[in-house]
């Protein structure tokens, strides 16, 4: 059923291209609210696939989004004021490259539940480090932000990385890094010994990814009016991820943004008026649609083209074997 | 700092935390090594036990010890029917798809729990005092409380550990945890013991609320913390090992003391992660581990 | 399993369309209904402090108005019924900034209640600002708003800055210092947070003028599990004085071990935390008898009293004697000003606020340059189970307990 699996994924890339449009443009009929939901959209649609390049294939699933997500936001903090925001942009890419090198580099040893937890705890080391940080050279918690960088530009570049990560993964899947990615997934020692240098893909694209990660955070920086680090490495952020990306399958390349779309609706609508009824909800519904279609949405939609597909072969099927009666000269 | 006297109340102090921190992770451990699930809920159980015993002293003049018992029921019986309800079917799929399946059911009881606590409770802050008086030891005063939760967790630790060694219950526990093919091969019923285990854990997360909600503030809100604390200990510690947590809290637990003695209480949180993360780097199994 | 799925999500789609239904159109101006919006945290970190800070008192004023009948507006010559329109902003600026967009711009409220917290007062300002929205900052506490206050002329501030509370807190020590009941030994402790950071060098600024000692001072982090090593330290220096400036959590921890241990200055005082009427029920009246802290209630002030028993039989709890008590004071500036005016126009209600006096169950409320001037009571003791205002700009105003009695059980 490779055909079936293409069918979707050409559906839904052909769809996430044709929304890129529309977003691409909100700016220009939307509201201030439209827009301002579309801001987070873009920026979650960016982190999803960003972790999903490297967490989906691999299965080495990070905690680590709000660390460097968080670096990305204080180096535009920090810098914004003195250089430009896209310097700072480079700054945080280049920053958080490093960091996430680094890290890669000490973390080649663990695996499952080890690499997510030190992740989490890289992300919290420096949480509480810039807390402290903050408080004892500067005697303060939070910063005001003041840099300036136009809403519209600011919306602007956060479409344009976007749209490169959605690019990149797109291109990534039929790549041989993709499938230098999915072997390690499948089996890392097997993945070596057919060839592939497992520790340089693995800490190449973490680096990479985590890369995006900083820049989105170091693009969102001046829509914030004050910063804390509570709020630029919220641990919550990493976790929202996870069940985005999860929710929408990460088997499929294009599966984790059919998660992170219909979460954000739903956190939109339902959960500001009767967040805790709804909080409940989402629960139920996360436990009834994971039972149902465990691959995710991606997966639950890729089986409705599988029956549909059935379905077809099955009508076309019987309709041979009709003409098959009437050739044969019966009925 | 005054001298060699304040060390062994440092000391102790730090100890006494750490007992806190694996009492916290006990349950936890339980269910992921042995039940295989990795529970993101769990503390989400723990502060329902927290609130329940919260309820019960406030409103129903019940001793948190004798409440004990029926919290932690509670607590196992929410975790069984949740795994009766869901999460053995996790058991059923395939590797891949099991472990996306299991983080987002655990996730789905969270917000299940999350919410049912803030419809019933709401967001505020609860706290009680019980058994705050102290307890010299070495002519220093500690809680009552903190010592008996830390009392809790090794007597806890022990008794699992005893189990687990010992019992033939154990045997077929370790036998799951080590190789689940093989138990099931041999005539081993998993499904039931596993629910026993996940029960179990559950119980023993709603025991920690009950005896952590004797010292400290809790909210709905704040069951993701306790989760990540469990998580961090039983990763220190190694994955299954008893021995592991209860050495990986009593080891955070000191960490946090004497740093905040020497340098800056300030720092106490981020000691905890450059303990966690430091470790990891040095032993990527955590000190312990013997899961693979 | 597959119609579960579907019945949920069919669940979900009618729930989506009622909320995105809306509220229907309203009549801007309030002719027939008075919209109220807030948009504050009721799930994430921030939720814990929304209740008692803001949300039962926003639900008993509401239900206050509507049992009248309303809000009385002079220009329909009647009182028009109020609707109340509630959002969640999770903890997060951004879904704040959202929702209030949402309020001013879909829901058209003709009234905006205020958010919880510095950072998120830090971030609404500019929006309630912009669109004309007169806010009463009452959570929030940065000296950086203080400083701005003139970006935001809609914006006014209830608390008394860091140095007022310093200034008062030193003049009491001073005083008994003077009358030979204490001594110049001072300990204290902040939290590592936006409180800490402001209130302390205010107090250690205040104090050191006032030529008090000040033998130890730490820090500790928000989430801080364990306190006993503060508490052995201090004591050890057998201090006469010992200030916390603390969040609830961590001041109950604080004080607990000081329980524990005897650790009993002569003068203990806390800032967040100590007002909470909760106090009494979890340590015993008799143990807390003299702990003193920032803030204070005044049952005398005409209208207090009453609507502290009423408080505590709608909650259950009495009123939280600092921030929680200034949030109804905040809630009568709104109300006596739109019924000055007459009508729903923002503008003049502002400027109302600007420039009256309000009689509130926190007194005769005034601002000037949008801060307010006064407070009944700048310390409060406890006293048989009730945080009384002992201290206030001008000095004492009840008799204090001092030294504070050993903790007894």
């Amino acid at each position: 059923m490779a055909d079936v699996r293409e069918r979707g994924e050409s559906i839904a890339w052909a769809a996430y291209f044709l929304g890129m449009l529309v977003l691409l443009t909100a700016p220009r009929w939307g509201s201030a609210y439209l827009v301002g939901f579309c801001v987070e959209l873009l920026s979650y649609m960016a982190l999803v696939t960003a972790w999903t390049m490297f967490s989906g294939p691999t299965r080495y699933f990070s905690l680590a989004t709000a660390a460097f997500f968080g670096i990305g936001t204080y180096v535009t903090v920090y810098l914004g004021g003195r250089i430009p925001v896209l310097a700072c942009v480079a700054v945080a890419a280049a920053l958080a490259y490093l960091v996430a090198s680094v890290v890669g580099l000490a973390t080649l040893r663990l695996s499952g539940l080890y690499f997510v937890m030190f992740t989490f705890g890289l992300s919290e080391f420096l949480r509480q480090f810039v807390l402290w940080f903050e408080g004892r050279l500067f005697r303060k918690v939070g910063r005001i932000v003041s840099v300036p960088f136009s809403d519209l530009d600011l919306y602007y570049a956060l479409w344009g990385i976007t749209a490169v990560l959605l690019l990149s993964a797109f291109l990534l899947r039929r790549s041989r890094l993709g499938y230098a990615l999915r072997a390690i997934g499948e089996d890392e020692l097997a993945a070596a010994h057919a060839g592939v240098n497992v520790s340089r893909v693995k800490i190449g694209v973490f680096a990479a990814t985590a890369s995006a990660m900083a820049v989105v955070g170091a693009i969102l920086a001046p829509r914030w009016a004050y910063v804390l680090p509570d709020m630029a490495f919220d641990p919550t952020r990493s976790f929202q991820v996870v069940l985005m990306a999860m929710l929408g399958g990460i088997r499929h390349s294009y599966g984790p943004l059919l998660g992170t779309i219909p979460l954000l609706l739903l956190y939109e609508w339902l959960y500001a008026r009767y967040p805790y009824p709804f909080m409940f909800v989402l629960g139920l519904l996360l436990a009834v649609l994971i039972l149902y279609a465990p691959g995710g949405v991606s997966g639950m939609m890729e089986g409705i083209l599988q029956r549909a597909e059935e379905r077809r072969q099955e009508a076309m099927r019987i309709r041979a074997e009709e003409l098959g009666h009437v050739e044969s000269g019966e009925g | 700092m005054a001298g060699s006297g304040t060390w062994v109340a440092v000391l102790l102090d730090g100890l006494i935390l750490g007992g806190v921190y694996a009492l916290i992770a006990l349950g936890l451990n339980l269910q992921y090594a042995v039940a295989m699930i990795l529970n993101l809920a769990y503390g989400e159980l723990v502060m329902l036990g927290a609130l329940l015993t919260y309820t019960l002293y406030t409103a129903g003049r019940l001793s948190p010890l004798v409440s004990l018992l029926a919290v932690a029921v509670v607590a196992g019986g929410v975790s069984a029917a949740a795994y009766l309800a869901g999460l053995r079917r996790v058991f059923r799929m395939d590797r891949r798809e099991a472990e996306v399946a299991m983080l987002l059911l655990t996730f789905a009881l969270l917000f299940l729990l999350q919410s049912s606590a803030l419809m019933l409770w709401g967001a505020e802050l609860r706290h009680y005092t019980f058994w705050g008086e102290p307890v010299f030891l070495l002519g220093h005063p500690f809680s009552t409380n903190r010592l008996v939760a830390a009392a809790g967790a090794f007597l806890l630790s022990g008794a699992l550990y005893g189990i687990l060694r010992w019992s033939s219950l154990g045997r077929v526990l370790r036998g799951m945890a080590d190789n689940p093919r093989a138990a099931q091969l041999v005539g081993v019923e998993v499904e039931r013991y596993r629910l026993v285990a996940f029960g179990i854990g559950g119980m023993l997360a709603g025991a920690s609320g009950t005896l952590l909600s004797m010292f400290w503030s809790f909210s709905p809100t704040a069951g993701i913390d306790v989760t990540v604390r469990a998580l961090v200990v039983i990763v220190l510690g190694g994955i299954g090992s008893v021995v592991g947590s209860l050495t990986a809290g009593l080891l955070l637990g000191v960490a946090e003391s004497v740093v905040s003695a020497v340098w800056d209480p300030a720092l106490r949180l981020t000691v905890n992660f450059a303990v966690l993360t430091g470790i990891l780097l040095w032993r990527p199994r955590g000190l312990f581990g013997w899961r693979t | 399993m597959r119609s579960m799925l579907k019945v949920l999500i069919a669940v979900t789609l009618v729930a989506l369309g009622v909320s995105t239904y809306g509220y229907g159109a309203a009549q801007p101006g309030g002719a027939t209904k008075i919209r109220i919006g807030v948009v504050h945290s009721l799930t994430g970190p921030l939720s814990p402090g929304v209740p008692e800070a803001s949300r039962y008192q926003f639900r008993i004023w509401l239900d206050g108005l509507n049992k009248k009948g309303g809000l009385y507006l002079k220009k329909f010559g009647r009182r028009v019924p109020v609707e109340f329109i509630e959002y969640d902003d999770r903890s997060q600026q951004e879904t704040l900034i959202r929702n209030l967009e949402r309020l001013i711009l879909q829901d058209k409220v003709d009234l905006i209640l205020p958010p919880y917290g510095t950072a998120m007062h830090i971030a609404a300002a500019p929006i309630f600002n912009k669109y004309g929205y007169p806010l009463l900052g009452v959570h929030a506490s940065a000296v950086e708003l203080y400083k701005r206050r003139h970006e935001f002329p809609y914006a006014f501030w209830f608390h008394a800055q860091p140095d007022v509370h310093a200034k008062a807190v030193t003049d009491m020590l001073v005083h008994f210092r003077r009358r030979g009941t204490i001594g110049s030994k001072v300990v204290a402790t902040y939290i590592a947070d936006q409180h800490g950071y402001e209130f302390w060098p205010a107090y250690e600024a205040a104090l050191k003028r006032a030529e008090f000692q000040i033998l130890y001072v730490k820090s500790y982090p928000l989430q801080v599990s364990d306190v006993s090593p503060l508490i052995r330290e201090m004591k050890a220096l057998a201090p006469d004085v010992y200030i916390s400036i603390s969040y609830p959590s961590d001041f109950s921890l604080l004080l607990e071990q000081a329980i524990a241990q005897q650790f009993n200055p002569k003068i203990y005082y806390g800032t967040v935390g100590i007002a909470f009427g909760d106090l009494p029920r979890r340590y015993g009246a008799r143990t807390i008898e003299g702990v003193m802290g920032a803030g204070g209630c005044n049952p005398q002030i005409p209208g207090a009293k009453e609507y502290y028993d009423l408080y505590r039989k709608v909650v259950g709890r009495p009123i939280e004697c600092w921030g929680g008590a200034y949030m109804p004071a905040a809630l009568q500036v709104l109300e006596q000003a739109v019924e000055e005016v007459g009508e729903i126009d923002r503008k003049k209600i502002r400027d109302v606020i600007a420039t009256r006096t309000f009689r509130t169950i926190m007194g005769p409320i005034r601002f000037k340059e949008q801060m307010n001037t006064y407070w009944p009571s700048m310390i409060g003791q406890w006293h048989g189970g009730q945080f009384l205002g002992v201290w206030g700009l001008q000095g004492q105003i009840r008799p204090m307990l001092v030294p504070k009695p050993a903790w007894r059980r």
